[in-house]
């Protein structure tokens, strides 16, 4: 299989400026008959970007915004004019679709949600050093649930002096200090609701 | 609530009216119908915009109004596709030649613009015109990132084989 296969259907959508196909980018720096490929790509955009629409003018846009403001006020108008006689019946079913929705969330376990999640990972990197928010360590990637995963086994693991492997999500962790760990499970416990909970 | 508030929507009007209008004008060709797709999108934006839940930027969330607007007027009115030969004189005199050439290739893109199929089109007129991320284009069309992208590959792919064919004048 010819390797530049791999990339054909990559080609047209790549940005160069852009970081997110980094594999690709290696290729074209190898790759002639790919860089020229993706050179008409280019060329083709910029040809495109060319094709330009007639101007009407600020004037008409000036006078199409004042036909917009004019049409929602106009709507506004009749809206309040017309008896709703369906609201109070559509208030009911949204009253009961609502208090549903909110039980249903309420049964639900609390989950860290993603901004704590964020603080307690800024937290951490920040934590003298002790976690390395660079790629490669993984932290970003993990899942709040991985997180409380973890944080149940660093738990257990300074509860009972236990020297065991923590969990494949743990990476680098392994080799933290008990103080370490322990301040870790501290932030945890005040960024996650669940901990707070059953605190 | 952002509802209700009509003076900071009409900011939000002469701000995003443009990209809307020339996104609409893209897909559609005609001005006149242009002007009613970019009416009415802010017309619904405005209804809808107590729902607008952040998770995309205001313009992506405009865009996919207009579109799905704009796909509601393309089905309703069976365009005529303009034939190259409507744009380009047969003839020629040889002092207009070079202007001649530069108007058929231009005449010739277009065209090939407009034979995309309608979601080629689409993620070509949000990339190229609008210049979104394919992730924002994906929100805007509600597919994936890597549908968009497989599609705009398409697209481009389709339009530049139409365009070396200019070379030898073929017809589209």
């Amino acid at each position: 299989m010819n390797p530049c296969d791999l990339y054909h259907d990559r080609l047209a959508a790549f940005a160069p400026e852009g970081e997110e196909d980094r594999d690709l980018a290696r290729h074209l720096e190898a790759c002639r008959a790919c860089r020229a490929e993706f050179q008409s790509y280019l060329a083709l955009t910029e040809e495109l970007q060319e094709l330009s629409l007639p101007d009407p003018g600020d004037l008409y846009f000036q006078i199409q915004a004042k036909a917009i403001a004019r049409q929602i006020a106009e709507e506004d108008r009749a809206g309040r004019s017309q008896r709703r006689w369906w609201a109070p019946s559509l208030a009911l079913a949204a009253a009961v679709v609502l208090l549903f929705i909110g039980f249903s969330r309420f049964r639900e376990t609390p989950r860290i949600s993603e901004p704590e999640w964020r603080e307690a990972l800024q937290f951490l990197s920040e934590e003298e050093g002790v976690l390395d928010p660079e790629p490669g360590l993984g932290l970003e990637d993990l899942s709040p649930e991985q997180l409380e995963r973890l944080a149940t086994n660093i738990e257990q693991r300074l509860q009972q002096g236990d020297e065991g492997d923590l969990p494949e999500e743990s990476g680098d962790w392994d080799e933290l200090s008990g103080p370490e760990l322990e301040r870790l499970l501290q932030r945890l416990n005040e960024t996650s609701p669940r901990r707070q909970h059953e605190a | 609530m952002l509802a209700g508030s009509t003076e900071a929507f009409n900011r939000l009007v002469k701000r995003y009216q443009r990209p809307v209008y020339y996104l609409a004008l893209r897909m559609l060709r005609v001005p006149e119908d242009a002007d009613d797709v970019t009416q009415k999108t802010f017309v619904k934006a405005y209804r809808a915009l107590a729902g607008f839940r952040f998770e995309s930027s205001f313009k992506t969330w405009l865009c996919a109004i207009a579109i799905n607007l704009c796909r509601t007027e393309l089905m309703k009115t069976k365009r005529p596709t303009e034939e190259l030969s409507d744009r380009i004189s047969d003839g020629g005199f040889e002092e207009r030649q070079a202007a001649e050439e530069r108007a058929y290739q231009k005449a010739h893109l277009e065209a090939a613009l407009e034979r995309l199929p309608p979601r080629q089109k689409e993620v070509v007129a949000l990339r190229i015109y609008q210049e979104m991320p394919f992730k924002d284009i994906a929100k805007a069309l509600k597919s994936t990132e890597t549908a968009v992208k497989v599609n705009f590959h398409h697209a481009m792919k389709s339009l530049r084989d139409w365009i070396q064919k200019k070379v030898h004048h073929e017809p589209l």
